[in-house]
Protein backbone atom coordinates (compact mmCIF):
# COMPACT_ATOMS: atom_id res chain seq x y z
CA UNK A 1 0.00 0.00 0.00
CA UNK A 2 1.42 3.11 -1.22
CA UNK A 3 0.24 6.82 -0.40
CA UNK A 4 1.02 8.66 -3.79
CA UNK A 5 -0.08 11.84 -2.56
CA UNK A 6 -1.22 14.10 0.06
CA UNK A 7 -3.04 17.20 0.30
CA UNK A 8 -2.72 19.23 3.77
CA UNK A 9 -4.89 22.41 4.29
CA UNK A 10 -5.27 23.97 7.49
CA UNK A 11 -3.32 20.89 9.59
CA UNK A 12 -1.22 21.59 12.55
CA UNK A 13 1.51 23.85 11.54
CA UNK A 14 1.76 22.43 7.98
CA UNK A 15 1.61 24.99 4.99
CA UNK A 16 -0.93 23.93 2.86
CA UNK A 17 0.78 21.69 0.54
CA UNK A 18 -0.15 18.90 -2.07
CA UNK A 19 3.04 16.77 -2.18
CA UNK A 20 4.14 13.54 -4.13
CA UNK A 21 5.10 10.97 -1.92
CA UNK A 22 7.52 8.31 -2.89
CA UNK A 23 7.70 4.15 -2.29
CA UNK A 24 10.28 2.84 -0.27
CA UNK A 25 11.92 5.00 2.70
CA UNK A 26 11.22 8.29 2.88
CA UNK A 27 13.67 10.56 5.85
CA UNK A 28 12.60 13.51 6.97
CA UNK A 29 15.01 15.84 8.57
CA UNK A 30 14.73 19.53 10.62
CA UNK A 31 15.46 21.55 13.17
CA UNK A 32 12.95 21.14 16.49
CA UNK A 33 9.77 22.53 15.91
CA UNK A 34 9.99 22.21 12.16
CA UNK A 35 6.55 20.26 11.51
CA UNK A 36 7.93 16.87 11.00
CA UNK A 37 6.14 14.92 13.55
CA UNK A 38 3.51 17.59 12.22
CA UNK A 39 4.09 15.66 8.61
CA UNK A 40 3.82 12.00 9.68
CA UNK A 41 0.92 13.60 12.33
CA UNK A 42 -1.01 14.19 9.10
CA UNK A 43 -0.41 10.50 7.63
CA UNK A 44 -1.57 9.00 10.17
CA UNK A 45 -4.65 11.08 10.85
CA UNK A 46 -5.75 10.69 7.09
CA UNK A 47 -5.27 6.95 7.24
CA UNK A 48 -6.19 6.20 11.08
CA UNK A 49 -8.17 9.21 11.95
CA UNK A 50 -5.67 9.35 15.25
CA UNK A 51 -2.75 10.67 15.83
CA UNK A 52 0.42 8.60 17.18
CA UNK A 53 0.26 11.13 20.03
CA UNK A 54 -2.05 12.06 22.88
CA UNK A 55 -3.52 14.76 21.49
CA UNK A 56 -7.02 15.81 21.55
CA UNK A 57 -8.85 16.26 18.15
CA UNK A 58 -9.53 19.71 18.06
CA UNK A 59 -5.61 20.02 18.20
CA UNK A 60 -4.93 18.79 14.71
CA UNK A 61 -6.46 22.31 13.50
CA UNK A 62 -3.89 24.57 12.55
CA UNK A 63 -4.23 27.74 14.99
CA UNK A 64 -6.24 30.50 14.16
CA UNK A 65 -8.07 28.25 11.85
CA UNK A 66 -11.27 26.34 11.89
CA UNK A 67 -11.01 23.34 9.76
CA UNK A 68 -8.79 21.61 8.18
CA UNK A 69 -8.70 18.78 4.83
CA UNK A 70 -6.45 15.63 4.86
CA UNK A 71 -6.80 14.07 1.32
CA UNK A 72 -4.62 11.49 -0.29
CA UNK A 73 -4.80 9.18 -3.15
CA UNK A 74 -3.60 5.43 -2.01
CA UNK A 75 -2.31 3.14 -4.32
CA UNK A 76 -3.61 -0.54 -3.10
CA UNK A 77 -4.00 -3.99 -4.97
CA UNK A 78 -3.36 -2.24 -8.19
CA UNK A 79 -5.72 0.65 -8.18
CA UNK A 80 -6.01 4.11 -7.00
CA UNK A 81 -8.57 5.31 -3.91
CA UNK A 82 -8.68 8.55 -3.53
CA UNK A 83 -9.90 9.50 0.92
CA UNK A 84 -10.38 13.02 2.32
CA UNK A 85 -11.33 13.81 5.08
CA UNK A 86 -13.06 17.38 6.07
CA UNK A 87 -12.67 18.38 9.53
CA UNK A 88 -14.21 21.54 11.15
CA UNK A 89 -13.77 22.91 14.74
CA UNK A 90 -16.80 24.19 16.66
CA UNK A 91 -17.23 22.98 20.20
CA UNK A 92 -15.91 19.35 19.03
CA UNK A 93 -14.23 18.28 15.58
CA UNK A 94 -16.39 16.59 13.64
CA UNK A 95 -15.19 15.15 10.29
CA UNK A 96 -17.11 13.79 7.50
CA UNK A 97 -15.25 11.21 5.75
CA UNK A 98 -15.03 10.56 1.85
CA UNK A 99 -14.19 7.89 -0.43
CA UNK A 100 -14.07 9.85 -4.01
CA UNK A 101 -17.50 11.51 -3.96
CA UNK A 102 -18.90 9.43 -1.63
CA UNK A 103 -19.39 10.25 1.69
CA UNK A 104 -18.08 6.88 4.09
CA UNK A 105 -18.62 5.23 7.74
CA UNK A 106 -15.60 5.36 10.13
CA UNK A 107 -15.50 2.13 9.90
CA UNK A 108 -15.67 1.62 6.19
CA UNK A 109 -13.22 5.19 5.82
CA UNK A 110 -10.33 3.29 8.73
CA UNK A 111 -10.10 0.59 6.25
CA UNK A 112 -8.96 2.11 2.81
CA UNK A 113 -5.28 3.60 3.73
CA UNK A 114 -4.58 1.85 7.70
CA UNK A 115 -1.41 3.38 8.50
CA UNK A 116 1.03 1.52 10.91
CA UNK A 117 1.93 4.49 13.75
CA UNK A 118 5.55 4.36 15.66
CA UNK A 119 6.79 6.89 18.04
CA UNK A 120 8.44 7.91 20.52
CA UNK A 121 5.21 7.95 22.58
CA UNK A 122 5.43 4.00 21.81
CA UNK A 123 6.98 3.95 25.44
CA UNK A 124 3.50 4.55 26.60
CA UNK A 125 2.25 0.98 25.78
CA UNK A 126 5.12 -0.40 28.11
CA UNK A 127 4.54 1.79 30.94
CA UNK A 128 1.76 4.14 30.21
CA UNK A 129 -1.76 3.21 31.85
CA UNK A 130 -3.88 0.57 30.96
CA UNK A 131 -5.97 2.72 28.26
CA UNK A 132 -2.70 2.82 26.29
CA UNK A 133 -2.68 -0.83 25.81
CA UNK A 134 -6.49 -1.28 25.49
CA UNK A 135 -6.62 0.62 22.78
CA UNK A 136 -3.40 -1.00 20.97
CA UNK A 137 -5.15 -4.18 21.57
CA UNK A 138 -8.44 -3.08 19.88
CA UNK A 139 -6.19 -1.45 17.03
CA UNK A 140 -5.43 -5.28 16.36
CA UNK A 141 -8.75 -6.70 16.65
CA UNK A 142 -10.29 -3.88 14.31
CA UNK A 143 -8.00 -4.83 11.62
CA UNK A 144 -8.40 -8.28 12.32
CA UNK A 145 -12.52 -7.94 12.41
CA UNK A 146 -13.49 -4.15 11.22
CA UNK A 147 -17.37 -5.43 12.73
CA UNK A 148 -15.69 -5.42 16.05
CA UNK A 149 -15.41 -1.09 15.63
CA UNK A 150 -19.16 -1.03 16.48
CA UNK A 151 -19.17 -3.89 18.66
CA UNK A 152 -16.40 -1.16 20.91
CA UNK A 153 -19.12 1.90 19.92
CA UNK A 154 -22.13 -0.39 21.51
CA UNK A 155 -20.19 -1.18 24.40
CA UNK A 156 -19.22 2.30 25.05
CA UNK A 157 -22.73 3.50 24.36
CA UNK A 158 -24.34 0.50 26.93
CA UNK A 159 -21.58 1.44 29.95
CA UNK A 160 -22.29 5.60 29.27
CA UNK A 161 -26.06 4.86 29.93
CA UNK A 162 -25.22 2.26 32.74
CA UNK A 163 -23.36 4.81 34.43
CA UNK A 164 -26.02 7.33 34.06
CA UNK A 165 -28.71 4.93 35.11
CA UNK A 166 -27.29 4.37 37.86
CA UNK A 167 -26.50 7.90 39.16
CA UNK A 168 -29.31 8.88 38.61
CA UNK A 169 -30.80 6.12 40.79
CA UNK A 170 -32.82 4.22 37.77
CA UNK A 171 -34.53 0.79 38.53
CA UNK A 172 -32.71 -2.50 38.40
CA UNK A 173 -34.91 -3.98 35.72
CA UNK A 174 -33.69 -1.09 33.26
CA UNK A 175 -29.88 -1.78 34.87
CA UNK A 176 -30.33 -5.04 34.14
CA UNK A 177 -31.50 -4.14 30.38
CA UNK A 178 -28.32 -2.02 29.56
CA UNK A 179 -26.12 -4.81 31.34
CA UNK A 180 -27.92 -7.54 29.11
CA UNK A 181 -26.05 -5.49 26.07
CA UNK A 182 -23.12 -5.36 27.85
CA UNK A 183 -22.65 -8.88 29.09
CA UNK A 184 -23.20 -9.92 24.97
CA UNK A 185 -20.88 -7.27 23.45
CA UNK A 186 -18.79 -7.42 26.07
CA UNK A 187 -17.98 -11.28 25.98
CA UNK A 188 -17.01 -11.10 22.01
CA UNK A 189 -14.71 -7.95 22.39
CA UNK A 190 -13.27 -10.17 25.47
CA UNK A 191 -13.16 -13.48 23.24
CA UNK A 192 -11.77 -11.13 19.66
CA UNK A 193 -9.13 -9.70 21.78
CA UNK A 194 -7.73 -13.05 23.04
CA UNK A 195 -7.56 -14.09 19.97
CA UNK A 196 -6.08 -10.78 18.76
CA UNK A 197 -3.51 -11.39 21.25
CA UNK A 198 -2.74 -14.94 20.28
CA UNK A 199 -2.01 -13.30 16.59
CA UNK A 200 -0.14 -10.49 18.32
CA UNK A 201 2.01 -13.02 20.63
CA UNK A 202 2.83 -15.26 18.09
CA UNK A 203 4.34 -11.64 15.67
CA UNK A 204 5.73 -10.50 18.98
CA UNK A 205 7.97 -13.41 20.03
CA UNK A 206 9.53 -13.08 15.91
CA UNK A 207 9.97 -9.64 16.00
CA UNK A 208 11.94 -9.73 19.48
CA UNK A 209 14.03 -12.42 17.81
CA UNK A 210 14.78 -10.87 14.62
CA UNK A 211 16.00 -7.83 16.76
CA UNK A 212 18.31 -9.89 18.56
CA UNK A 213 16.57 -9.39 21.96
CA UNK A 214 18.35 -12.09 24.36
CA UNK A 215 16.49 -14.40 27.05
CA UNK A 216 14.61 -13.87 28.73
CA UNK A 217 12.00 -12.09 25.99
CA UNK A 218 9.26 -10.27 27.34
CA UNK A 219 5.59 -11.77 26.91
CA UNK A 220 2.30 -10.47 26.54
CA UNK A 221 -0.80 -11.74 29.01
CA UNK A 222 -4.15 -10.80 28.90
CA UNK A 223 -5.22 -9.66 32.79
CA UNK A 224 -8.24 -9.13 34.37
CA UNK A 225 -8.26 -8.10 37.66
CA UNK A 226 -11.79 -8.91 37.73
CA UNK A 227 -11.34 -12.15 36.24
CA UNK A 228 -13.79 -11.96 33.12
CA UNK A 229 -10.51 -12.50 31.10
CA UNK A 230 -10.95 -16.42 31.22
CA UNK A 231 -10.46 -18.44 28.05
CA UNK A 232 -13.80 -19.56 28.47
CA UNK A 233 -15.56 -17.78 26.30
CA UNK A 234 -19.08 -19.54 26.22
CA UNK A 235 -19.83 -18.89 29.95
CA UNK A 236 -18.14 -15.44 29.92
CA UNK A 237 -21.76 -13.44 28.86
CA UNK A 238 -23.54 -15.01 31.69
CA UNK A 239 -20.22 -14.70 34.10
CA UNK A 240 -20.37 -10.36 32.94
CA UNK A 241 -24.14 -10.18 33.51
CA UNK A 242 -23.61 -11.91 37.28
CA UNK A 243 -20.36 -9.99 38.46
CA UNK A 244 -22.30 -6.28 36.79
CA UNK A 245 -25.27 -7.24 38.86
CA UNK A 246 -23.32 -7.95 42.02
CA UNK A 247 -21.32 -4.29 41.50
CA UNK A 248 -24.66 -2.29 40.87
CA UNK A 249 -24.53 -1.07 44.65
CA UNK A 250 -20.77 -0.35 44.17
CA UNK A 251 -21.16 1.51 40.82
CA UNK A 252 -24.14 3.78 41.70
CA UNK A 253 -21.90 5.11 44.39
CA UNK A 254 -18.73 4.84 42.13
CA UNK A 255 -20.48 6.40 39.35
CA UNK A 256 -18.50 4.23 36.90
CA UNK A 257 -18.88 0.53 36.05
CA UNK A 258 -16.00 -1.51 37.81
CA UNK A 259 -16.37 -4.49 36.03
CA UNK A 260 -15.99 -5.68 32.17
CA UNK A 261 -13.27 -5.48 29.21
CA UNK A 262 -13.11 -1.65 29.76
CA UNK A 263 -11.10 -2.32 32.82
CA UNK A 264 -8.82 -5.05 31.86
CA UNK A 265 -4.90 -4.29 30.42
CA UNK A 266 -2.23 -6.32 28.95
CA UNK A 267 0.54 -7.64 31.65
CA UNK A 268 4.16 -7.53 29.77
CA UNK A 269 6.55 -8.92 31.90
CA UNK A 270 10.33 -9.92 31.38
CA UNK A 271 11.63 -13.10 33.66
CA UNK A 272 8.47 -12.68 35.77
CA UNK A 273 8.89 -8.76 36.67
CA UNK A 274 6.34 -6.15 35.13
CA UNK A 275 8.43 -5.02 32.20
CA UNK A 276 7.85 -1.24 33.48
CA UNK A 277 10.28 -2.50 36.29
CA UNK A 278 12.67 -4.15 34.62
CA UNK A 279 13.39 -2.62 31.22
CA UNK A 280 15.75 0.16 30.95
CA UNK A 281 14.70 3.15 28.86
CA UNK A 282 16.32 2.10 25.48
CA UNK A 283 14.93 -1.21 26.53
CA UNK A 284 11.40 -0.22 27.15
CA UNK A 285 11.33 2.14 23.91
CA UNK A 286 12.89 -1.12 21.97
CA UNK A 287 9.99 -3.48 23.33
CA UNK A 288 7.36 -0.75 22.46
CA UNK A 289 8.86 -0.96 18.37
CA UNK A 290 8.73 -4.79 18.51
CA UNK A 291 5.16 -4.26 19.83
CA UNK A 292 4.24 -2.21 17.23
CA UNK A 293 5.97 -3.87 14.36
CA UNK A 294 4.04 -7.50 15.51
CA UNK A 295 0.86 -5.39 14.95
CA UNK A 296 2.10 -4.27 11.37
CA UNK A 297 2.98 -7.71 10.80
CA UNK A 298 -0.66 -8.89 12.01
CA UNK A 299 -2.22 -6.17 9.97
CA UNK A 300 0.01 -7.40 6.77
CA UNK A 301 -1.26 -11.01 7.33
CA UNK A 302 -4.41 -10.18 7.31
CA UNK A 303 -4.13 -7.65 4.35
CA UNK A 304 -1.77 -9.49 2.44
CA UNK A 305 0.04 -6.27 1.65
CA UNK A 306 2.41 -3.71 3.71
CA UNK A 307 0.46 -0.79 5.00
CA UNK A 308 2.38 2.98 4.97
CA UNK A 309 4.55 3.00 7.89
CA UNK A 310 5.41 6.04 9.45
CA UNK A 311 8.08 6.26 12.63
CA UNK A 312 8.17 9.59 14.25
CA UNK A 313 11.87 10.50 15.88
CA UNK A 314 12.96 7.24 14.45
CA UNK A 315 17.14 7.18 16.59
CA UNK A 316 15.55 8.27 19.93
CA UNK A 317 16.83 6.45 23.02
CA UNK A 318 18.38 3.74 20.67
CA UNK A 319 22.03 2.91 20.19
CA UNK A 320 23.71 2.60 16.84
CA UNK A 321 23.28 -0.97 16.57
CA UNK A 322 19.77 -1.00 17.74
CA UNK A 323 19.03 1.33 15.47
CA UNK A 324 20.50 -0.46 12.42
CA UNK A 325 18.20 -3.13 13.48
CA UNK A 326 15.08 -0.99 13.85
CA UNK A 327 15.61 -0.09 10.52
CA UNK A 328 16.18 -3.44 8.60
CA UNK A 329 13.23 -4.29 10.03
CA UNK A 330 11.43 -1.28 8.01
CA UNK A 331 13.69 -2.02 4.93
CA UNK A 332 11.46 -3.72 1.88
CA UNK A 333 8.31 -2.39 3.23
CA UNK A 334 6.47 -0.64 0.87
CA UNK A 335 6.40 2.78 1.95
CA UNK A 336 8.06 4.13 4.93
CA UNK A 337 8.27 7.36 6.23
CA UNK A 338 10.61 8.19 9.29
CA UNK A 339 11.68 11.66 11.33
CA UNK A 340 14.59 12.67 13.00
CA UNK A 341 16.13 15.48 14.29
CA UNK A 342 19.48 14.33 13.62
CA UNK A 343 19.00 12.66 10.29
CA UNK A 344 22.98 12.92 9.87
CA UNK A 345 23.13 9.82 12.46
CA UNK A 346 20.34 8.06 10.73
CA UNK A 347 21.40 9.12 7.11
CA UNK A 348 24.27 6.66 6.99
CA UNK A 349 22.38 3.60 8.43
CA UNK A 350 19.32 3.50 5.85
CA UNK A 351 20.43 2.28 2.96
CA UNK A 352 18.66 4.02 0.11
CA UNK A 353 15.88 6.18 0.14
CA UNK A 354 15.13 9.57 -0.02
CA UNK A 355 15.69 12.54 2.54
CA UNK A 356 13.62 15.31 2.75
CA UNK A 357 13.65 18.47 4.36
CA UNK A 358 11.29 20.43 6.47
CA UNK A 359 11.07 23.81 7.57
CA UNK A 360 8.19 26.34 9.54
CA UNK A 361 5.52 23.62 8.40
CA UNK A 362 6.96 22.97 4.86
CA UNK A 363 7.82 19.80 3.15
CA UNK A 364 10.45 20.37 0.60
CA UNK A 365 10.41 17.23 -1.12
CA UNK A 366 13.31 15.53 -3.64
CA UNK A 367 16.39 17.67 -4.12
CA UNK A 368 17.97 16.74 -1.23
CA UNK A 369 18.23 12.81 -1.82
CA UNK A 370 20.67 11.68 0.02
CA UNK A 371 22.25 15.19 0.77
CA UNK A 372 21.91 17.05 3.76
CA UNK A 373 21.53 20.89 3.77
CA UNK B 1 -31.38 47.74 11.37
CA UNK B 2 -33.53 44.37 11.27
CA UNK B 3 -34.95 44.89 8.42
CA UNK B 4 -37.65 41.77 8.99
CA UNK B 5 -40.90 42.44 9.72
CA UNK B 6 -42.15 41.13 13.09
CA UNK B 7 -44.43 38.45 11.52
CA UNK B 8 -41.82 37.17 9.42
CA UNK B 9 -39.52 37.22 12.38
CA UNK B 10 -42.01 35.72 14.41
CA UNK B 11 -42.25 32.63 11.62
CA UNK B 12 -38.64 32.48 11.10
CA UNK B 13 -38.05 31.82 14.63
CA UNK B 14 -40.90 29.01 14.64
CA UNK B 15 -39.39 27.05 12.05
CA UNK B 16 -35.67 27.04 13.56
CA UNK B 17 -37.57 25.43 16.36
CA UNK B 18 -37.95 22.39 14.25
CA UNK B 19 -35.45 19.53 13.69
CA UNK B 20 -32.71 19.59 10.96
CA UNK B 21 -33.84 23.64 10.31
CA UNK B 22 -31.30 26.20 10.82
CA UNK B 23 -31.18 29.56 10.06
CA UNK B 24 -30.44 29.37 6.22
CA UNK B 25 -32.84 26.64 6.07
CA UNK B 26 -35.85 28.39 7.47
CA UNK B 27 -35.08 31.30 5.29
CA UNK B 28 -35.43 29.33 2.56
CA UNK B 29 -38.59 28.20 3.51
CA UNK B 30 -40.20 31.56 4.59
CA UNK B 31 -38.86 33.22 1.09
CA UNK B 32 -40.96 30.14 -0.31
CA UNK B 33 -44.28 30.58 1.52
CA UNK B 34 -44.08 34.55 0.74
CA UNK B 35 -43.86 34.23 -2.83
CA UNK B 36 -46.63 31.28 -2.59
CA UNK B 37 -49.69 32.86 -0.66
CA UNK B 38 -52.54 30.49 -1.26
CA UNK B 39 -49.83 27.33 -0.23
CA UNK B 40 -48.91 29.15 2.94
CA UNK B 41 -52.76 29.51 3.45
CA UNK B 42 -53.29 25.52 3.06
CA UNK B 43 -50.15 24.93 5.10
CA UNK B 44 -51.13 26.65 8.09
CA UNK B 45 -54.49 25.56 7.82
CA UNK B 46 -53.36 21.70 7.60
CA UNK B 47 -51.45 22.78 10.86
CA UNK B 48 -53.50 24.17 12.89
CA UNK B 49 -55.94 21.86 11.90
CA UNK B 50 -53.41 18.65 12.95
CA UNK B 51 -52.55 20.54 15.67
CA UNK B 52 -56.23 20.22 17.16
CA UNK B 53 -57.46 17.27 15.96
CA UNK B 54 -54.34 14.53 16.50
CA UNK B 55 -53.93 12.69 19.55
CA UNK B 56 -52.72 9.60 20.64
CA UNK B 57 -54.89 6.26 20.32
CA UNK B 58 -55.38 5.48 23.61
CA UNK B 59 -55.15 1.75 23.04
CA UNK B 60 -52.12 1.88 20.93
CA UNK B 61 -51.16 5.05 20.98
CA UNK B 62 -50.70 5.54 17.12
CA UNK B 63 -51.84 9.14 15.88
CA UNK B 64 -55.35 8.89 15.86
CA UNK B 65 -57.89 11.64 15.01
CA UNK B 66 -60.21 9.49 17.30
CA UNK B 67 -59.76 8.36 20.77
CA UNK B 68 -59.47 4.86 19.01
CA UNK B 69 -57.72 4.45 15.70
CA UNK B 70 -58.57 3.54 12.62
CA UNK B 71 -56.19 0.42 13.14
CA UNK B 72 -57.73 -0.72 16.76
CA UNK B 73 -61.14 -0.65 15.37
CA UNK B 74 -60.97 -2.47 12.02
CA UNK B 75 -62.56 -5.47 13.04
CA UNK B 76 -60.33 -7.57 9.86
CA UNK B 77 -56.88 -6.66 12.39
CA UNK B 78 -55.59 -9.78 14.21
CA UNK B 79 -55.90 -8.87 17.44
CA UNK B 80 -53.63 -11.38 19.23
CA UNK B 81 -50.40 -9.88 17.59
CA UNK B 82 -49.31 -6.67 18.73
CA UNK B 83 -45.83 -4.99 17.04
CA UNK B 84 -43.81 -2.78 19.67
CA UNK B 85 -42.49 0.38 18.29
CA UNK B 86 -40.65 3.48 18.86
CA UNK B 87 -42.69 6.01 17.33
CA UNK B 88 -45.16 6.10 14.51
CA UNK B 89 -42.90 6.43 11.66
CA UNK B 90 -41.70 2.81 12.76
CA UNK B 91 -45.27 1.83 12.90
CA UNK B 92 -45.92 3.55 9.22
CA UNK B 93 -43.13 1.66 7.81
CA UNK B 94 -44.07 -2.12 9.42
CA UNK B 95 -47.83 -1.38 7.59
CA UNK B 96 -45.60 -0.47 4.26
CA UNK B 97 -44.77 -3.68 4.11
CA UNK B 98 -48.54 -5.00 3.88
CA UNK B 99 -47.05 -7.91 5.22
CA UNK B 100 -48.00 -6.98 9.16
CA UNK B 101 -51.64 -7.67 9.44
CA UNK B 102 -51.98 -7.76 14.04
CA UNK B 103 -52.23 -3.80 15.97
CA UNK B 104 -49.29 -2.13 17.19
CA UNK B 105 -47.81 -0.45 20.46
CA UNK B 106 -46.15 2.82 20.08
CA UNK B 107 -43.72 3.48 23.27
CA UNK B 108 -42.62 7.12 22.39
CA UNK B 109 -38.78 6.59 22.51
CA UNK B 110 -36.70 3.68 24.24
CA UNK B 111 -34.75 3.71 27.11
CA UNK B 112 -32.28 6.53 27.36
CA UNK B 113 -30.98 7.42 30.83
CA UNK B 114 -28.74 10.04 29.29
CA UNK B 115 -31.61 11.83 27.79
CA UNK B 116 -33.65 11.06 31.27
CA UNK B 117 -36.02 8.67 29.97
CA UNK B 118 -36.93 5.65 32.20
CA UNK B 119 -39.50 2.80 32.16
CA UNK B 120 -42.19 6.03 33.48
CA UNK B 121 -41.99 8.20 30.78
CA UNK B 122 -43.05 5.59 28.15
CA UNK B 123 -46.11 3.64 27.62
CA UNK B 124 -44.47 0.73 29.03
CA UNK B 125 -47.11 -0.03 31.60
CA UNK B 126 -50.12 0.61 29.62
CA UNK B 127 -48.82 -2.31 27.45
CA UNK B 128 -48.47 -4.65 30.19
CA UNK B 129 -51.52 -3.98 30.70
CA UNK B 130 -52.96 -4.23 27.42
CA UNK B 131 -51.31 -7.76 27.42
CA UNK B 132 -53.05 -9.02 30.52
CA UNK B 133 -56.56 -7.54 29.72
CA UNK B 134 -56.60 -8.70 26.37
CA UNK B 135 -56.12 -12.57 24.42
CA UNK B 136 -52.85 -11.94 23.02
CA UNK B 137 -50.80 -14.68 21.25
CA UNK B 138 -47.65 -12.85 20.62
CA UNK B 139 -45.71 -9.65 20.92
CA UNK B 140 -43.09 -8.77 18.39
CA UNK B 141 -40.62 -6.63 19.96
CA UNK B 142 -39.55 -3.96 16.48
CA UNK B 143 -37.35 -1.18 18.52
CA UNK B 144 -34.69 -0.11 16.30
CA UNK B 145 -31.21 -1.97 16.13
CA UNK B 146 -29.37 0.49 18.33
CA UNK B 147 -27.89 0.32 21.71
CA UNK B 148 -31.37 1.79 23.37
CA UNK B 149 -34.00 -0.34 21.00
CA UNK B 150 -31.91 -3.62 22.21
CA UNK B 151 -31.79 -1.97 25.95
CA UNK B 152 -35.72 -1.33 25.47
CA UNK B 153 -36.34 -4.77 24.19
CA UNK B 154 -34.84 -6.46 26.76
CA UNK B 155 -36.39 -4.44 29.47
CA UNK B 156 -40.02 -5.62 27.92
CA UNK B 157 -39.42 -8.95 27.82
CA UNK B 158 -38.53 -8.93 31.17
CA UNK B 159 -41.73 -7.31 32.21
CA UNK B 160 -43.84 -9.34 29.72
CA UNK B 161 -42.31 -12.25 30.58
CA UNK B 162 -44.83 -13.00 33.54
CA UNK B 163 -47.94 -12.76 31.59
CA UNK B 164 -46.69 -15.83 29.48
CA UNK B 165 -47.00 -13.96 26.11
CA UNK B 166 -44.67 -15.26 23.31
CA UNK B 167 -42.34 -12.65 22.55
CA UNK B 168 -40.17 -11.98 19.23
CA UNK B 169 -37.56 -9.44 18.52
CA UNK B 170 -37.55 -8.56 14.29
CA UNK B 171 -34.21 -9.65 13.35
CA UNK B 172 -31.82 -7.87 11.86
CA UNK B 173 -30.63 -7.81 8.55
CA UNK B 174 -31.62 -4.22 9.37
CA UNK B 175 -28.05 -2.11 9.13
CA UNK B 176 -27.01 -2.35 12.98
CA UNK B 177 -27.85 0.61 14.66
CA UNK B 178 -29.94 2.09 11.84
CA UNK B 179 -33.54 2.33 11.72
CA UNK B 180 -36.41 0.88 11.19
CA UNK B 181 -37.66 3.78 9.49
CA UNK B 182 -35.07 3.80 6.94
CA UNK B 183 -35.04 0.34 5.96
CA UNK B 184 -36.21 -0.44 2.46
CA UNK B 185 -39.69 -2.73 2.34
CA UNK B 186 -37.78 -5.83 1.34
CA UNK B 187 -35.28 -5.90 3.98
CA UNK B 188 -38.15 -5.01 6.58
CA UNK B 189 -40.09 -7.35 5.16
CA UNK B 190 -37.91 -10.33 5.81
CA UNK B 191 -36.42 -9.56 9.46
CA UNK B 192 -40.30 -9.42 10.37
CA UNK B 193 -40.44 -12.51 8.65
CA UNK B 194 -37.27 -13.70 10.32
CA UNK B 195 -38.20 -12.84 13.95
CA UNK B 196 -37.16 -14.77 16.40
CA UNK B 197 -38.26 -16.07 20.04
CA UNK B 198 -36.95 -14.05 22.99
CA UNK B 199 -35.86 -16.12 25.39
N1 LIG C 1 -2.60 23.20 15.96
C1 LIG C 1 -1.44 23.81 15.62
N2 LIG C 1 -1.46 24.85 14.78
C2 LIG C 1 -0.31 25.46 14.43
N3 LIG C 1 0.91 25.11 14.88
C3 LIG C 1 0.97 24.08 15.73
C4 LIG C 1 -0.18 23.39 16.13
N4 LIG C 1 0.19 22.41 16.98
C5 LIG C 1 1.53 22.51 17.08
N5 LIG C 1 2.00 23.50 16.33
C6 LIG C 1 3.38 23.92 16.15
O1 LIG C 1 4.01 23.03 15.27
C7 LIG C 1 5.37 23.06 15.55
C8 LIG C 1 6.05 21.85 14.96
O2 LIG C 1 5.70 20.70 15.67
P1 LIG C 1 6.32 19.26 15.36
O3 LIG C 1 5.85 18.76 14.07
O4 LIG C 1 6.02 18.45 16.56
O5 LIG C 1 7.89 19.58 15.25
P2 LIG C 1 9.09 18.58 14.95
O6 LIG C 1 9.61 18.95 13.61
O7 LIG C 1 10.09 18.84 16.02
O8 LIG C 1 8.57 17.19 14.99
C9 LIG C 1 5.45 23.20 17.05
O9 LIG C 1 6.52 24.00 17.42
C10 LIG C 1 4.17 23.88 17.43
O10 LIG C 1 4.37 25.19 17.88
MG1 LIG D 1 8.88 15.77 16.48
ZN1 LIG E 1 -54.76 2.33 18.08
Amino acid sequence: MILRRLRARGFRNLADQDLQLEAGLTLLGGPNGAGKSNFLEAVAVLGNLSSFRPISPSQLVCWGREKYTLAGVVRRAGSEVELRQDARLTRYLTRSLWRGGRRLAMGEYLQLCPVAPLSGYDRALVVGAPEERRRFLDRVVFHLHPEALRLLQQYRRALRQRSELLASGGGDGAAEAFEEILASSGARLIELRLQALRALGACLEAELAELGWPAPRPQVRYHALDGLGGPDATQLGTRIRSALARMRRVDAQQRRTSVGPHRHDLAISVGGTPAREALSAGQTKLLAVALRLAALAVLEQRLGSSPVVVFDDVDAELDASTLMRVLARLAGRAQVLISSARPEIVVPVVKGGAVWWVESGRVKTGGAERSLP
Amino acid sequence: MDLRPPSVRALLEELEQLPGVGPRTATRLVQHLLRHPSGARRLAAAVAGAAQIVRHCRECFLLAEEERCRLCQDPARDREVICVVEDPLNAWAVEATGEYSGLYHVLGGTLDPLHGVGPDELTVSALVERVKRNVVGEVILATNPTVEGEATAHYLARVLRPTGVRLTRIAFGLPAGGEISYADQVTLTRSLAGRRGMD
